[in-house]
């Protein structure tokens, strides 16, 4: 299956645009250790302040990258999308839950709002003034490929372009202690099923039983992969930053994996 | 009942699902493009994808992208070739008129037509009826597993 990317954009501690992720990914900047790197203060600028107020630290993450990547795109009220996180809001998780541990389980209107898995996907359909086709999964480790999958299977399918967005925050709460990331990735790729004279990389996806999985010189960056299920990209994004014709392979489920041939357009 | 032109042994041949798996009885029709097979198996009792002593409408998929695979079975036999594993990645506009289908008495029928092929993904779309009424249909994206 092939898709053409038009625009990448990412986030990922010390780390808020797709230049200096190239610049880490390539060796040009020393890419340091993870508990040292500055969290940036995110705030989406397509949502409007009333509605941004309402929104977590999740779906602002999301709504960043996706803002990023649909900067130049002419047309995003009728752009589809693909959102992608293995957990969800781990934040409105523990609020909802601890509400309810209390006295006439106080649960907040706008955190019960916010609970759904495509809580993101609706604030970015009101950002975007969109009512084009949006579907939110969760993949587990696999968000990522699995994500993919989805709008490549998607925009092919639908001859139209579509914005994927894969994005997992770390829980602040005791719920860091079960199952989360340590620290914040998102990537939001915009792409096409033919190319365009925007298209910056054609990917060739194959799916494979046996093969190895790619990792990360940089040990930094290969932690950030294997903590953060959006940040299971890392490889694909290597790639792209070398702009050179170059493949690599990621987890999907039940012991598959999947291959991504990456050819730069221009 | 429609004759067919490759029976249950046949097409147990052309793909990778074995045993009681193998959903699809018959196939009545096929061509470059599409193909139109038959099934009885929704009224087995020992049908396995049955839970809570139903098979809900939603197997359907499951018939359609058999259908699916036993066409890219019959294309890749063409050309001197066996199917390999395939994987269902992803189910698109999905309509299902009914809830179940193991009480419906007669054959059910189920077309797939193929939107696009290539060496490493197919994508269809299918359609399955009992009395010429519709009960399900649906876009299904299979890759192949290399």
């Amino acid at each position: 299956m092939e898709m053409y990317l038009q625009k990448i954009a990412c986030f990922a501690p010390g780390i808020d645009d797709w230049q200096t992720m190239c610049s880490a990914l390539t060796g040009k900047i020393n890419y340091g250790e993870l508990a040292a790197q500055q969290i940036s203060k995110i705030v989406p600028q397509i949502l409007p302040a009333n509605e941004r107020r309402r929104t977590t630290s999740l779906i602002k993450l999301a709504l960043h990258v996706g803002e990023q990547a649909t900067v130049e795109w002419p047309d995003g009220a009728q752009l589809a999308s693909v959102f992608s996180s293995s957990d969800g809001d781990h934040d409105i998780l523990n609020k909802s839950t601890h509400a309810l541990t209390l006295p006439g389980r106080p649960v907040s209107p706008t955190n019960f709002h916010n609970s759904v898995h495509n809580a993101p996907a609706g604030y970015w359909a009101i950002a975007a003034k969109s009512q084009a086709f949006s579907t939110s999964l969760s993949v587990g480790d696999a968000s990522f490929s699995g994500g993919l999958i989805e709008a490549a299977t998607f925009s092919q399918c639908e001859r139209q372009p579509v914005l994927f967005i894969a994005y997992e925050y770390p829980a602040q709460s005791v719920l860091q202690t079960v199952r989360t990331c340590q620290y914040p990735f998102a990537v939001a790729m915009l792409m096409t099923p033919v190319v365009s004279n925007q298209s910056q990389t054609k990917f060739e996806i194959s799916m494979h039983s046996e093969k190895q999985l790619s990792a990360m010189d940089n040990e930094n960056l290969e932690a950030l992969r294997k903590d953060n299920p959006a940040a299971r990209s890392l490889p694909l994004l290597a790639c792209l930053a070398h702009k050179t014709v170059d493949s690599c392979t990621l987890e999907y489920v039940n012991n598959t994996r999947i291959t991504l041939k990456v050819t730069p357009c221009q | 009942m429609n004759e067919s032109i490759l029976n249950k042994d046949e097409i147990r041949q052309l793909i990778p699902h074995a045993g009681d798996m193998c959903l699809i009885d018959a196939v009545n029709n096929f061509n470059a493009t599409e193909i139109s097979c038959q099934t009885n198996t929704h009224k087995l009792i020992d049908n396995p994808l049955r839970h809570n002593d139903t098979l809900a409408a939603v197997n359907l998929i499951e018939y359609g992208a058999q259908c699916m695979a036993i066409h890219g079975g019959l294309q890749a036999r063409e050309r001197g070739e066996s199917l390999g594993q395939g994987y269902l990645v992803s189910v698109r506009n999905v309509i299902l008129n009914i809830e179940r289908i193991d009480e419906l008495e007669n054959n059910i029928h189920i077309t797939a037509s193929q939107i696009m092929a290539n060496a490493g993904s197919m994508m269809y779309e299918f359609s399955a009826s009992h009395n010429d009424s519709a009960l399900a249909q649906g876009r299904v994206t299979v890759m192949r597993v290399v």
